[in-house]
């Protein structure tokens, strides 16, 4: 994706704007640019008026609690790829989402979800975890435990899709169905510093499966030209895992932190082209065009803390910015805490409990809010391969959406809902962990009131500036303005 | 709720105009509770023949029969209690696996001190686990009297046991085992269809020999063509009819197995956590297959969760006798009475662990905490006794206490789940196979 | 980019400097100051006031930032990274050594302090570990780089004495292997300062000096405890029976449990590192440590970051997960500056913004509890010691 379309994409989300519904008819489509073709957009399902929903009214209708129907109605929705629609509706049926804007009739017996004062975002996903699903690729399956309390904490922590060994689950609390979501086909690639002979056998490995698809082209060619005696190059020896990365059909995994290792990482891919995910990349700040060029996506933690080398000159250790550098220079990026488990020791905000508090020092370090929720749904569901089904609210993809009581990045905010496959997987009042922190009925938060307090006093030019602390929209200004 | 297993579960009353023969026993009592309508107040049974005579409080004492007085000692009678599944005697256990041939009772050793034991606690039925995990085998019914388990047993193969687990090698042992069944199935059908096949061809051979012989003989005398025939050995090859149709060998730890799907048997699918029940589910698919489920929790669990799903499936429940904690946390649950909330028709209540004399003994205190937290009294004496043995199938041996049900009956000191209340009697089909004043003097 | 920060603080040569921010926190009551401005001249503050009030003196430097929030520098009382490391912690040769110092490991503007100052800390408490029952007398110290040496830093000598009762201090086959010796052994050394305090004989009493100071009411000690017993037993030993000066620092596991027994004696609690209980309320709950003492009655709650167990520069962040996990906003807010200037009985020079205290200032983005908003400038006795604008540290 360019960084242009980004940036056109970013001036939608943050611009929130009135929409009917969509995916209705395309002539009620709402006032959107059409978005260029990219991977990750889903035919939008046309579909039929479902049959009962001629009979939905305006008065509340009776739920049926088996019905094929969600509806999650009054919240801001934040779709992330199509910007926000103010006090809409998320109508899904069968796990799937059906329809999205204001004016969305909901049929009779839907199951409804009331998110009035709310936010609505697809559910959130963590690149990497530990100890919430089992993983082991597909094996994860018959080991899931969909009533774990990782799995009940990592809901209220707003994730509804984790990636563990190989294994994309769904938190689909209380049900076996729709767990897996799909595996990782991701080559894992040795190529750091401390492992010159890793680095070594990687490479040769890579030239000689360049090596057999030179021979493979030239092969077909001259079949295609009518040669005989032809045999077809053998597979021997030939190291079938980076024949399907140099082809583009698997992912290279590297890790790399130092500016050494991810200059060593750029070369590589500069030389063979591939698909590729780097994690770590402490030092990516340094050479983050460099990075750019390669198309090659991250996996970053805001808060990688290591000092630089004062023996170097050259920039070097961590930086707060990071993150923000790289969406500039258009890497793509998923964002995790230091600590991909949840830990139950005491220590807050530093694992996947609170994953949007690691995405805040992020934007701590001038990564706009656009970009920071892109970096925890759809960019991590493109790094994992899943875009298709998770990662934004659109229509046909998974009815996985948190309902959030303010900014997601805000620090006083909780998940309300967590929704995985159009079921109430997590309800933060009828769960015992955080029901007793400002209960839902509880409306504005004490801070609110003092930001409203101090809205009170402001004077009448400076109150756009006060407006930005009270929304907490934009990024903070970082100019120290003297 | 329990009516309809009340009908079910009542013996058949003696035969009227039957002439009594034995000597008849009386057991003058302060309080029964019969477990069929309301409990009696200072009341008599009266036994003869292994079967209550008469029970209420107005009944006549039969010339020569011997008078037990217990009034005025706060003595209880109710039915025995049984012990639905156990694994409290000495065997030895396989570790996991499918050994569907094992049955329990050939497993186990009778061990007298652990049946004296369970004698005095008032237990007149256990049911015997086969030790292990996966699917180690078949359950079986022995009676606390017993002094040989295989020969003694009442039932030696009950129900099939499975464990399982939430992991792969645990699921792939059960799926594994329901594929092979279903090969061997299929292996048997081929085997049936090429043997009937064979023998219709046979048949039709013969048929068409018959008629080829009547039109080559149609002229010869009547009689000595058979003779003829017979006497050619080479026609005689084809004549041979087939064997009787022998089934291929089935592996003995397949068959219960094919029973299973063949709905000729119950498999008891033991649980102990919510997602457990539902990879259970999972294995089971689209089958129809006949299970009760066994809740092995610890003191702490959330299988509440599944509550509703266990409930709906409509099957049996033996669940442990005791509240339960919240995992993480010290709230306080009762499993029981969330599954009868849900819905739950069939419940058995058993000791906190099926392998510990020592939860045997804490049994009634786990019944009357539930009771005290609001479960019904009557529903758990029945989930102690009756029901257990509906399940067993001995019914003719314990059954509600009424005329003409067996004379199977504990005898307490006070009132059952006042945990002090010893048992001063244990009597099974009118025979006393325990009582305290006796045992107190031999030992 | 760091040697500009040092450059910074030589290129002051202003008769002052003028800060104005849209919102100022002076903490000496829950209001705030809209379109304020601070004064600030020879390391004190001058003025605090608005813009409208408040003249710009000639010949003072002029700081704006009117989308910014400005409020006193943090003061972490539990931090152990005076070294830059876990160097030098502990000297564990014997339980109770109320005479060691940490004044002496000191380096002032090591890479954690650094980090600390760009996360809005001024003051930090440098102590001794929690390997030993009485391990020495921290040093509370400014956090700047114009420190060239600990004694240009010192804000107060000794800070406190760090005492730890349990949960690390246990010795191995010896008196205080388990909590009636190491008990004991404290009242016996508590005892002794009493003596030496009231007969004013410091002087010819040195391994009790720093102690008996505290028995004399100048500084107070720095408890390491937590959980239920411990907790309520430090304040017992300590505040009800030896009436001196104490700091409840930790006070996590279940320590809250006595959180209506702490009240009751207006307890000083500095809590952290661990923020929440999960395994000890027995509820499922998730229960912020700070919340929960507040909801027992306790209003005098500071946070700490233990540091290097939590980052140093993550001081504030501590307060923000306070409130994140259910106390009150003013009670977060105060748990930064003044709650811990005063229980470190600093309250007179550091902790609030008002005429006459040193002129330790953060200037930040946006609330102080707000992760999303970087600290723009701090001010150390009135000197630039960080400016996000020659590089955000963090």
């Amino acid at each position: 994706m360019s960084i242009r379309f980004r940036s056109l994409l970013l001036g939608l989300l943050m611009g929130a704007f009135t929409a009917p519904a969509w995916g209705m008819s395309p002539a009620q489509e709402p006032p959107v640019e059409e978005e260029p073709a990219t991977e990750e957009v889903v035919e939008e399902v046309t579909e039929v008026e479902p049959a009962d929903e001629a009979e939905a009214t305006d008065a509340e209708p009776s739920e049926d609690p088996n019905s094929p129907y969600l509806a999650i109605v009054g919240g801001d929705v934040y779709t992330v790829t199509r910007g926000v629609v103010m006090g809409g509706t998320v109508l899904c049926k069968d796990g799937r989402v059906l329809k999205v804007g204001q004016e969305v009739a909901v049929p009779a017996g839907a199951r409804i979800v009331h998110a009035d004062g709310m936010r609505v975002y697809p559910g959130l996903i963590a690149v990497e975890s530990r100890g919430i699903i089992p993983g082991r690729g597909t094996e994860s399956v018959d080991s899931f435990d969909p009533f774990a309390l990782y799995v009940d904490l990592a809901l209220a922590g707003g994730l509804t899709t984790v990636q563990a060994s190989g294994t994309i689950g769904k938190l689909t609390r209380g049900t076996l169905d729709g767990h897996l979501l799909g595996t990782t086909e991701w080559v894992n690639l040795s190529y750091s510093s401390n492992s010159p002979s890793g680095r070594r056998s990687t490479r040769a490995n890579l030239e000689l499966a360049r090596e057999y698809l030179r021979k493979q082209r030239q092969y077909e060619l001259d079949k295609k030209l009518g040669e005989k005696d032809l045999t077809e190059p053998g597979t021997k020896g030939v190291p079938m895992a980076m024949v399907g990365l140099l082809k583009g059909e698997s992912m290279a995994r590297f890790n790399a932190d130092s500016a050494g290792d991810l200059l060593s990482v750029c070369e590589l891919l500069e030389e063979f082209p591939m698909q590729a995910v780097i994690f770590g990349g402490r030092e990516a700040w340094t050479l983050a065009p460099r990075i750019g060029r390669t198309g090659a996506s991250m996996v970053l933690t805001a808060r990688d803390k290591d000092w630089a080398d004062a023996e170097l000159n050259r920039p070097s250790g961590w930086s707060i910015e990071n993150a923000r550098i790289l969406w500039d220079s258009g890497v793509e990026f998923a964002i995790l805490p230091g600590s991909t488990n949840i830990s139950l020791g005491g220590l807050a905000g530093r694992d996947l409990l609170t994953l949007p508090m690691e995405v805040a020092f992020a934007i701590r370090g001038g990564l706009d809010q656009g970009a920071a929720l892109r970096s925890v749904t759809l960019d991590a569901a493109r790094i994992l391969g899943v875009a298709d089904r998770v990662g934004s609210i659109e229509v046909g993809k998974d009815a996985d959406f948190i309902i959030t009581d303010g900014d997601l990045f805000d620090y006083r905010t909780f998940v309300q809902w967590a929704i995985v496959n159009g079921r109430i997987a997590y309800d933060k009042q009828k769960a015992s962990y955080f029901a007793h922190i400002r209960p839902r009925a509880e409306t504005a938060s004490p801070l609110e009131v003092l930001l409203e307090d101090i809205t009170e006093g402001v004077e009448d030019e400076d109150s756009e500036i006060v407006d930005e602390v009270i929304e907490e929209i934009d990024a903070p200004e970082v100019d120290g303005g003297r | 709720m329990f009516a309809a297993l009340l009908l079910s579960a009542l013996p058949l009353a003696t035969p009227q105009g039957d002439e009594p023969t034995g000597q008849a026993t009386v057991y003058r009592l302060d309080h029964i509770e019969t477990l069929v309508g309301d409990p009696l107040q200072n009341a008599s049974i009266v036994v003869r023949d292994g079967v209550i005579e008469r029970i209420g409080q107005a009944v006549i004492v039969p010339d020569n029969a011997r008078v037990i007085d217990l009034r005025g000692t706060g003595s209880v009678a109710m039915p025995p209690f049984v012990l639905g599944q156990s694994s409290l005697l000495p065997g030895d256990s396989r570790g996991r696996g499918g050994y569907g041939r094992y049955v329990a009772s050939e497993v186990y050793r009778a061990d007298e001190d652990t049946l004296g034991e369970l004698r005095e606690a008032g237990v007149l039925l256990l049911g015997l686990v086969p030790p292990g995990s996966g699917i180690p085998g078949r359950t079986s019914v022995v009676r606390s009297d017993a002094q040989n388990l295989s020969e003694d047993a009442l039932v030696s193969d009950l129900h099939l046991m499975m464990t399982i687990d939430m992991n792969k090698s645990s699921k792939d042992l059960l799926r594994k085992a329901f594929t092979d069944a279903d090969a061997a199935i299929e292996k048997e059908a081929k085997a049936r269809a090429d043997w009937e096949k064979a023998r219709k061809e046979w048949e039709e051979k013969q048929k068409a020999a018959a008629e080829e012989a009547k039109k080559k003989e149609g002229g010869k005398e009547e009689g000595k063509g058979g003779g003829k025939a017979a006497d050619d050995p080479k026609k005689g090859e084809d004549k041979e009819p087939p064997k009787e149709f022998e089934a291929p060998r089935i592996d003995p730890n397949i068959q219960p197995i094919i029973d299973l799907i063949n709905k000729e048997r119950v498999v008891q699918i033991w649980i102990s956590s919510p997602g457990e029940w539902l990879h259970w589910l999972d294995i089971v698919g689209e089958r129809e297959i006949a299970w009760e489920v066994v809740l092995d929790h610890g003191r702490s669990t959330n299988l509440n969760e599944v509550a509703a799903s266990i409930a709906e499936s409509g099957v049996r429940v033996y669940v442990p006798a005791q509240i339960s904690t919240l995992p993480s946390t010290r709230l306080q649950m009762s499993l029981p009475a969330e599954l009868l909330a849900a819905g739950l028709k069939k419940m058995v209540l058993l000791p906190s662990s099926t392998s510990s004399l020592r939860a045997v003994e804490g049994w009634r205190v786990g019944v009357g905490d539930l009771v005290n937290s609001g479960l019904d009294r009557n529903a758990a004496l029945r989930a102690i006794s009756v029901e257990a043995a509906a399940a067993m199938g001995q019914e003719e041996l314990i059954a509600p206490l009424e005329s003409g049900a067996p004379a199977s009956f504990v005898i307490l000191e006070g009132d059952p789940l006042n945990p002090l209340a010893r048992v001063s009697h244990l009597v099974a089909a009118g025979e006393v196979i325990y009582d305290r004043a006796k045992e107190d003097k031999e030992n | 980019m760091l040697l500009s920060v040092l450059a910074l603080a030589f290129a002051a040569q202003e008769a002052g400097k003028v800060i104005d921010v849209g919102v100022a926190m002076p903490m000496t009551s829950r209001e705030v100051i809209h379109n304020a401005r601070i004064i600030v001249e020879g390391g004190r503050i001058v003025a605090v006031g608005t813009q409208a009030e408040l003249e710009i003196p000639d010949g003072y430097a002029h700081h704006s930032f009117p989308k910014s929030w400005a409020f006193p520098g943090g003061v972490d009382l539990h931090n152990h990274v005076q070294t830059g490391s876990w160097e030098d912690i502990n000297d564990m040769v014997n339980p109770n050594n109320p005479e060691l110092r940490v004044l002496d490991t000191v380096r002032p503007w090591n890479l954690q302090y650094q980090d600390a100052s760009a996360g809005g800390v001024t003051t930090v408490n440098a102590i001794p570990g929690s390997g030993t029952n009485m391990s020495g007398a921290g040093v509370l110290v400014k956090v700047a780089p114009h420190i060239n040496h600990i004694d240009e830093g010192i804000l107060r000598h000794p800070g406190s004495v760090k005492v730890a009762q349990g949960y690390n201090p246990e010795r191995s086959s010896d008196l205080g292997g388990a909590r009636m010796g190491m008990w004991w052994m404290l009242r016996w050394w508590l005892d002794r300062a009493a003596v030496v305090a009231a007969a004013d004989s410091l002087d010819e009493n040195p391994d009790v000096a720093h102690i008996a100071a505290i028995a004399q009411g100048q500084f107070p000690y720095l408890v390491h405890t937590a959980g239920g017993r411990d907790t309520y037993g430090t304040v017992r030993m300590f505040q009800i029976e030896a009436q001196v000066p104490v700091v409840v620092s930790h006070a996590s596991f279940n320590g809250y449990m006595t959180a209506r027994a702490l009240a009751a004696v207006n307890a000083r609690l500095n809590v952290g590192p661990r923020n929440f209980d999960f395994n000890f309320n027995g509820l499922g709950q998730v229960r912020g440590l700070v919340e929960a003492y507040e909801s027992g009655g306790n209003t005098d709650i500071s946070v700490q970051t233990d540091a290097p167990v939590v980052p140093a520069e993550e001081y504030l962040y501590q307060a923000t997960l306070a409130e994140r996990l259910g106390a009150s906003t003013w009670t977060c807010l105060e748990s930064i500056n003044v709650r811990p200037a005063q229980q470190i009985m600093a309250d007179h020079r550091i902790g609030t913004l008002q005429p006459g205290l040193d002129a330790d200032i953060v200037v930040k983005a946006g609330q102080p509890l707000d992760p999303r908003s970087p600290v723009q400038l701090v001010i150390v006795d009135g000197e630039i010691v960080y400016d996000i604008s020659q590089g955000q540290r963090y």
